[in-house]
């Protein structure tokens, strides 16, 4: 805070010591060049006009309408061209992630066969959906999830997995020899980067 | 940077008068450029940041479950509750400053029919936005690219409920072309059916937008 504390006073009657005054200029002077704080200004004193762009948040956001065909005879997770993201942080932050999809399942439809989509920042995964069966023919899903990350640049990347559920351990045990097909059509990866 | 000079006065000289005024000529010029280098890092907090400084709008809509309506309509049209038209707004952006505004919306999906009534009855759900400053069901409203999801019904076969019931959710940058600069954009959500005889259900509808600007 500028002029926090005065270094010298001076009394009525006190003949002027110069050192005085130039200490109590110089310190006024240190503070203004890059130590004036919160206790210098108003509260509510800055307004947009005063803030720099981005400097509190950033959007990033990628979309696709294009089909998107997941290869129904894997149980791996594919990334294929689902969304991605590319995000360069230019201090640490928060990475709050938003993915929509829409499922267009065609042919013989299970009630056991489904999909599942997830998010991953560096690989990590921040958010992931249950299974979604291929009886719900077209349906959407929509997951989010945050992670903390460093100063530096980061992937996010949409991911897809097909599979026979097994209902007793939800897990995908096996691909049917008689399975439908699935496009991953219309859908959004949304990045909100928050800094403060 | 505002970078202030101070042109020390010495013990036992004349204090010159070019002293005096270099010191106060750099403060005066230097007091019109206090910038960030001025402030010390993290020397500011959320109380010397005025209000609606990072978020300058925001809004949000919402209808219960017990505001739900029963639709029919086989074109696309803007879903009405009772006598209110799902619409959130507005929503001010400056693009060129580099707003971003945000928008995400929520709301259950059910065809009401069961067996083979169903059979392959389509409802596609989609928002759509408008700048008309007191939006209707006439007014122009623009297609929110890929925000549309379908929900399709199947037909299983004889004493075999399909799945009747989707949830729509999305959420989306919103992007005029990157210069856009309005304070009255509305967002709608609109749907229908994809055949007659079918209808379907609406309800639980959340609409919001936040416009981030700093």
């Amino acid at each position: 805070m500028a002029f926090r504390y005065r270094q010298k006073y001076f009394d009525a009657n006190d003949a002027l010591n110069i050192e005085d005054w130039n200490l109590n200029i110089k310190e006024l002077a240190e503070e203004f060049n890059g130590y004036l704080d919160r206790d210098n200004f108003p509260n509510g004193s800055f307004g947009q006009a005063q803030i720099v762009s981005n400097a509190f948040t950033r959007v990033h956001f990628n979309d696709s309408g294009t089909n998107e065909a997941i290869d129904v005879t894997t149980l791996a997770w594919q990334k294929g061209s689902l969304c991605s993201l590319e995000v360069i942080a230019t201090v640490d932050c928060i990475l709050q992630v938003e993915l929509g999809a829409e499922n267009i399942w065609t042919g013989t439809v299970l009630d056991t066969y489904c999909v599942r989509h997830k998010v991953s920042v560096d690989g990590v995964t921040v958010a992931e959906s249950g299974w979604q069966s291929s009886k719900q023919q077209n349906s959407c899903t929509w997951i989010c999830g945050a992670l903390p990350v460093s100063a530096g640049k980061h992937v996010i990347q949409h991911w897809a997995g097909v599979g026979s559920v097994d209902n007793a351990n939800d897990t995908a045990v096996s691909i049917p020899s008689t399975r439908p097909s699935l496009n991953v059509q219309d859908r959004q990866l949304l990045v909100i980067e928050r800094r403060r | 940077m505002a970078h202030l000079t101070f042109t020390e006065l010495l013990e036992n000289s004349v204090a010159a008068a070019a002293d005096v005024n270099s010191t106060l000529t750099s403060w005066n010029t230097q007091s019109t450029d206090i910038d960030a280098s001025n402030v010390r890092d993290e020397g500011l907090d959320g109380r010397s940041v005025a209000s609606r400084a990072i978020t300058p709008s925001d809004g949000f809509a919402q209808f219960s479950d017990a505001g739900s309506v029963t639709l029919t309509n086989t074109s696309p049209a803007l879903v009405a509750i009772g006598a209110t038209n799902v619409i959130c707004g507005p929503f001010n952006i400056n693009e060129s400053d580099k707003e971003q505004l945000v928008v995400r919306c929520s709301c259950k999906v059910r065809i009401n029919a069961t067996g083979s009534g169903a059979a392959n009855k389509s409802v596609t759900v989609y928002m759509a936005y408008t700048d008309d400053a007191s939006p209707t069901s006439g007014s122009t409203w623009n297609v929110i690219a890929r925000s549309d999801r379908d929900f399709l019904l199947n037909n299983y076969g004889a004493g075999i409920d399909p799945p009747k019931r989707g949830v729509y959710t999305v959420s989306f940058l919103f992007s005029g072309g990157g210069s856009l600069s309005t304070a009255n954009l509305h967002f709608g959500l609109f749907s229908s059916i994809s055949g007659s005889g079918v209808n379907y259900y609406i309800a639980d509808v959340h609409i919001h937008g936040v416009t981030y600007a700093r």
